[in-house]
Formats: structure tokens, C-alpha cells, sequence
């Protein structure tokens, strides 16, 4: 039995001195274009109660620039009794509430460390036990230290936590490597892909109303100036918001982006309607019927905006 | 008095000029292909478990309100399963030291007080 138990530690030993892949690549290669070292340090703390390290991190980056909600108030809002904890969804789902783009990040290091160089910190979930004994913690990176290999945490009840980037790496990865950033719409996450993009702000629609996410969608159409739906909900938002002009703008470059998409042409027909342009909006709902015959959808603005 | 009014009249005129959601126009979550049928019910159903996991039912509603439909599938798939944050409170003596040990071989990261000796 002590052989056994001797064998799993010296496995154990082993395990944790293999530097892990992303660890060992930052440090042959670090990415020229970060800048050394960076601290966020101005980012609040809230050392969390029992249990409760999700409402602390997630009070961590919602109150960065101002103080928008306690971690009580959070407590309410993402605490799961019984599960003695906080569920990543909620968290997502608690931050759109606040009016807050949060965007998932693709599991990269190299990403933690340009959201840090842009300004942004970073909710990250570990698992800082084993895979099956996990002990799952979210905690806030607030910077790093590339020459030293290092990053700074704001965690649990220490508000300046300095972790390898091994150790966390290994940490990190047990939790699916799963990483947040919470910001403003107008200054969404710089590493975001497309998709994770998308659904943030399509959620903050949910949570808020097309209005309210309008300032991520013309972000989203600076970045990715050849897809389709962040033109179109860039228009749709703007329509909500009462400014049929910009509306108008935005939809056009949706049907210019995919003409084969007939939503964006029966949205650019009502917005046309609206403006007063009878000749126009009626072209564009004929595109849009042409696309998709006797769909009712399209019929009903079809006779709302020829019939009157 | 009468700047009062005039905020006033002002404002109603603003609001007035705000068109409404329009009836004919295709929503933007609508035309972004995620599947939408059937999902009320995966939404009561969430609520449900929620409620039973000891969350209020008023509160339990506003969350899932802000969850959008791949995450009311995943959640309602398994929610006791997910990892969910906390701490490491209430670990038992045997087990303290366990973690003690992988704790300072940088294996696991349990004790923030302890740094592993590895700190490759």
C-alpha cells in the first residue's frame, strides 16, 4: 500500500514539474508586440466571503472604472445555494444584466495577456484541485510579468496574488480554460473571435433591449466588415434607438454583404418605409419576396408597407 | 416652472418620436439561426431546477431571462455537473495534508499561502 501510494506521488512529482504547452511557449517564444510587464492595479478588490468567490470576482470587473453593484447584490443574482457556488452561464448572464458586453475568451494564455495589455482583466475559472477532486475557484488576472513568467491575481482573500504561469496554466486547464472579459459595449475584448463576439452581444440584446447593444455592433462591423449579421443587427439597433438614417446605412451594407439573406432586405424595406421612400422600400420587400415565396412573415410587411 | 414644463413637453415629444419595436421587422436573435422552438419550456424547466437547488423563484426567472438558448440546453443537460466556484474551506485533516503536499510539488493550488517549490 505505501509502494502504491509512493508510486502516485512520484507520478504526481512528475506531472507537476512538465512545464505546461502554453507556459513553454510564451517562453521561447514571448510575443514581441506586448509590452513587458503590466498591472492593472487600480482595479478594486473584494476579498470574498465563504463560498462566495463568484459575486467577488465578478464585483472585481463589473465596478473596474465605477461602482455599478456590491457583491451581495451579485450574491443574489448568481449564487447557487445548494451547489455551494457560482455557475459560469450565470456569471455571463449576471454581467448583461449590468449593461456589460462579456465575452468568452478561446483558451489561449497569449490572449489573457493582450486583454491585460488593452486595459481589460480578466474572470478566469480554476480547478485548484484535481480533476476528480475538484475544488473549482474564479478569481480576476489583474496583470503579468513576462520576463518573470508570472502573473498578479486578484483571489479569494489576497488581493495581490503572484502565481507561474505554469502553476496557473495547470490550474487553469483543469477548468477548461475558461476565461471572461467584462467591459463596456464600446470596448468589447480585443482577442474575441467572431462567434464569442456575436453571441455576447446578441445576449446583451436579450438582457437589455437592440438598443442597448448597438455600440458592440458597430464594433463588431469595424472588425468583421464582411459578415452579415453584425450589419443587420447594427441596423436593427439603430431603428430601436430612432435613427432610421443610420438604420438605413447599416442595412444596406447587410443586403450589399449577402443579398441572398432575405431578413436583411425586409428590414431595409421597413426602415425605407419609415423614411418616406415608397419606391425604394417597395424594391426591397420584392428582393426579400423573391428570396422566400409565400413566407408569411415577408407577405404581412409585403402588404403593410405596399398597401398603405 | 415653465423650464419645467418645457423639459417636459420636450421629453413626451422625444419619446413620441422613438418609433415603436416595428411590428414587421425581423428581430436580430430571430435571423441568427439558434434554435428558438420548444425553448420556453427548456426555460421553465431551469427555473425549476433552480428553485430546487434552493435559489427564490422571482430571482431564478430574472436569471434565466438573461440566458441565451445554448445555455439554457447546457444547463438544463447537467447543472449539477458543471463546476461551480467556491472555496476551500471544511477540507478534512488527511485531506489538508494531501493537498499540502501536491500544494508545494505545484501540482495543485489549494493554500494561497503556499508557494510550490517548482515555480518553473
Amino acid at each position: 500500500m505505501p509502494a502504491r501510494l509512493l508510486l502516485l506521488l512520484a507520478l504526481l512529482v512528475l506531472a507537476a514539474c512538465a512545464t505546461p504547452p502554453q507556459t513553454l511557449e510564451l517562453r521561447r517564444a514571448p510575443p514581441p508586440d506586448l509590452p513587458p510587464r503590466v498591472e492593472l492595479a487600480d482595479t478594486p478588490f473584494y476579498p470574498q466571503t465563504r463560498y462566495q468567490c463568484g459575486p467577488a470576482a465578478l464585483a472585481t470587473v463589473l465596478n473596474r472604472d465605477r461602482q455599478r453593484i456590491t457583491p451581495e447584490a451579485l450574491v443574489g443574482q448568481v449564487y447557487v445555494p445548494q451547489l455551494k457556488g457560482s455557475l459560469q452561464a450565470e456569471m455571463i448572464a449576471a454581467a448583461s444584466r449590468q449593461g456589460m458586453l462579456a465575452i468568452e475568451l478561446d483558451g489561449r494564455l497569449d490572449s489573457l495577456l493582450r486583454e491585460l495589455a488593452a486595459g481589460h482583466p480578466v474572470l478566469v475559472l480554476q480547478n485548484l484541485g484535481f480533476s476528480l477532486w475538484p475544488f473549482w475557484h474564479y478569481a480576476v488576472i489583474i496583470g503579468y510579468d513576462l520576463p518573470l513568467q508570472r502573473l498578479l491575481l486578484r483571489s479569494g482573500q489576497t488581493r495581490r496574488m503572484q502565481r507561474s504561469f505554469a502553476l496557473f496554466e495547470r490550474t487553469w486547464d483543469r477548468a477548461g480554460r475558461w476565461a471572461l472579459v467584462i467591459t463596456d459595449p464600446a470596448d468589447p475584448a480585443v482577442s474575441a473571435g467572431q462567434d464569442a463576439f456575436v453571441r455576447a452581444a446578441l445576449r446583451l440584446e436579450r438582457s437589455v433591449s437592440p438598443a442597448g447593444a448597438t455600440a458592440a455592433w458597430q464594433e463588431a462591423v469595424r472588425r468583421w466588415p464582411e459578415a452579415w449579421l453584425p450589419w443587420f443587427a447594427l441596423g436593427n439597433g439603430l431603428f430601436a434607438a430612432g435613427d432610421p438614417a443610420g438604420a438605413r446605412q447599416a442595412l444596406e451594407r447587410a443586403v450589399a454583404v449577402d443579398p441572398q439573406r432575405a431578413d436583411g432586405w425586409n428590414n431595409l424595406a421597413w426602415v425605407l418605409h419609415r423614411l418616406g421612400q415608397a419606391e425604394a422600400a417597395r424594391a426591397a420587400i420584392d428582393r426579400a419576396r423573391a428570396l422566400r415565396p409565400s413566407d408569411a412573415e415577408i407577405e404581412d410587411s409585403y402588404r403593410s408597407i405596399v398597401g398603405d | 416652472m415653465r423650464t419645467l414644463f418645457k423639459t417636459l413637453t420636450a421629453a413626451l415629444l422625444f419619446i413620441g418620436l422613438m418609433p415603436p419595436a416595428q411590428a414587421g421587422m425581423i428581430a436580430t436573435p430571430d435571423a441568427s439561426r439558434l434554435p428558438a422552438a420548444g425553448m420556453q419550456n427548456a426555460r421553465e424547466a431551469l427555473v425549476r431546477q433552480l428553485t430546487d437547488l434552493g435559489v427564490e423563484a422571482a430571482e431564478a426567472r430574472a436569471r434565466v431571462a438573461g440566458l441565451d438558448d445554448a445555455q439554457i440546453a447546457e444547463l438544463n443537460r447537467r447543472i449539477a455537473d458543471l463546476p461551480a466556484g467556491a472555496d476551500a474551506a471544511g477540507i478534512l485533516l488527511t485531506v489538508f495534508i494531501v493537498f499540502v503536499i501536491t500544494d508545494v510539488i505545484g501540482a495543485t493550488d489549494i493554500f494561497p499561502f503556499i508557494h510550490p517549490v517548482n515555480t518553473k
